[in-house]
């Protein structure tokens, strides 16, 4: 097995202040329960965890806080190292800018930053919930003060304004999937005026991407598909087919769904499984390198194969989860 | 440097007096029925330096600037300036006129204009006639050039 396969999902928010901040991980802690009083966690004690003053104008190596209970996630690490929390506005995707107005000047203003980083304790769809989720919890902490300007969220490569950090943690702590902040989406126009898509950050839960073939389309077209997409694999937990269709049952009815194919992992170079969304009208001409034709497999003749989506999949995974505890 | 227990919950520095200090300043910058980026940069210089403005960011005054501006639009300049002077002490009404003369003096000279406004700001914030000339004189003082 690939050594970084063997590794547990990590989740990691920068968040990034006007001047520096200085802390002890049991204030943070403390400052953690107060704000999110229903997440289940307790502070563990044992001689890795440390009561250090942190100073995020300094580095910060041993910020570290071992958490127990049923939201608690790996420990949680608080670093900040040299060479890191500084990017440049111009090099970035529009798409990583889209979360954070003002981001050029917040940027700007940055003159310091703490890494949060929260390792997932399995490979299971709620454990790696759970740690993106107290990830956020934790990032809303800081993004809650007067001296936070931005944080990047690092699975999805894209930032978001304090403001939407704080949504993405409330969200998460209704057990809901707070799609838009956790992962991030890139598209844009191809040389013929075709757009496409790609996902960024679906890998850390499900180990797969989402990408939307060169179509006729326009960018929210393309982005509100990928979207649909995620939450039908992660939410409602639908399972899909190489080759099934998505769309709504007019879509469906008209014979205008989107068609999903599969591209392995290591196919022409793909670093993780790809889900690819093919409009019907798509321009995907090199569509052959990555995947094999398919024919149309209709059911036969009254047979409904469409399969709905179950909005309360997930969250009744968590609770079950919760109960037998 | 700030500590995470004191930022916590807080909102950010109260900005009433800052803003009242800096009210006369924006008003005679807008003397001339515009004000440029130069003399935002100068005033904020001025903030910099002023124990008043300790712990409020760059971006935060420039916000003030602004309120202020909508202040003289919706309530007129003297309504601004006796807000201003009702919120402040007769020692910062002194620290706001000084702040006022020191940006009409910026380019080392006063027109009739910005002459005409800092009269009446003295007025409204009630600065003593030996106070304010000893804030002229020395104000002048600060902006002599090399060849003087």
């Amino acid at each position: 097995m690939d050594p970084k396969e063997d590794k547990l999902p990590l989740f990691s928010a920068y968040v990034l202040f006007s001047e520096g901040v200085q802390f002890e991980a049991a204030e943070i802690f403390d400052a953690l329960t107060e704000d999110y009083p229903d997440l289940d966690v307790r502070r563990t004690t044992g001689t890795f965890i440390r009561d250090t003053l942190c100073d995020t104008n300094q580095f910060i190596t041993e910020g570290i806080i071992g958490l127990d209970g049923e939201d608690a996630a790996g420990p949680v690490q608080l670093v900040r190292l040299p060479g890191y929390g500084q990017w440049d506005f111009k090099a970035l995707r529009p798409m990583a800018r889209v979360n954070c107005p003002d981001l050029e000047e917040r940027l700007a203003r940055n003159r310091s930053y703490l890494a949060i980083s929260v390792p997932a304790t399995g490979r299971g769809l709620v454990e790696k919930f759970t740690a993106a989720r107290l990830c956020s919890a934790l990032a809303a902490v800081f993004a809650k003060l007067p001296v936070a300007l931005a944080v990047y969220w690092e699975p999805a490569d894209h930032f978001l304004s304090p403001e939407k950090t704080i949504q993405m943690a409330d969200e998460a702590l209704r057990d809901e999937w707070p799609i838009l902040q956790w992962v991030g989406f890139d598209a844009g126009f191809t040389q013929d005026g075709s757009v496409k898509g790609l996902s960024i950050g679906m890998r850390a839960f499900a180990d797969c991407e989402v990408s939307y073939a060169p179509a006729p389309v326009d960018i929210p077209t393309s982005v509100t598909a990928m979207h649909a997409f995620i939450w039908l694999k992660l939410v409602s937990g639908n399972p899909f087919n190489d080759g099934d269709t998505i769309g709504s049952e007019a879509d469906a009815v008209s014979g205008k769904a989107n068609r999903l194919r599969l591209i392995p992992k290591g196919k022409e170079g793909a670093s993780c499984d790809t889900w690819l969304i093919l409009h019907p009208e798509h321009k995907a001409e090199d569509l052959h390198k990555f995947v094999e034709p398919k024919a149309a497999n209709p059911p036969p003749s009254g047979v409904d194969n469409n399969v709905q989506p179950r909005a309360g999949f997930f969250q009744s995974i968590l609770r079950g989860r919760r109960q037998r505890h | 440097m700030a500590l995470f227990s004191r930022l916590r919950g807080s909102k950010g520095p109260d900005t009433t007096i800052a803003k009242a200090v800096i009210a006369p300043s924006v008003l005679t910058m807008a003397a001339d029925g515009r004000i440029d980026n130069s003399e935002i940069a100068q005033l904020a210089n001025l903030c910099g330096f002023s124990p008043i403005f300790f712990g409020i960011e760059g971006k935060v005054i420039s916000d003030l600037i602004n309120q202020i501006i909508s202040d003289v639009r919706a309530k007129g300049s003297e309504q601004v300036l006796r807000e201003a002077a009702g919120v402040l002490s007769p020692a910062l009404r002194e620290t706001a006129f000084c702040f006022a003369a020191r940006i009409s003096l910026a380019d080392g000279t006063i027109d009739r204009a910005e002459e005409a406004t800092l009269a009446a700001t003295a007025a409204v914030l009630e600065v003593n006639r030996d106070v304010l000339n000893k804030i002229l004189d020395v104000v002048v003082i600060l902006q002599r050039p090399a060849n003087a």
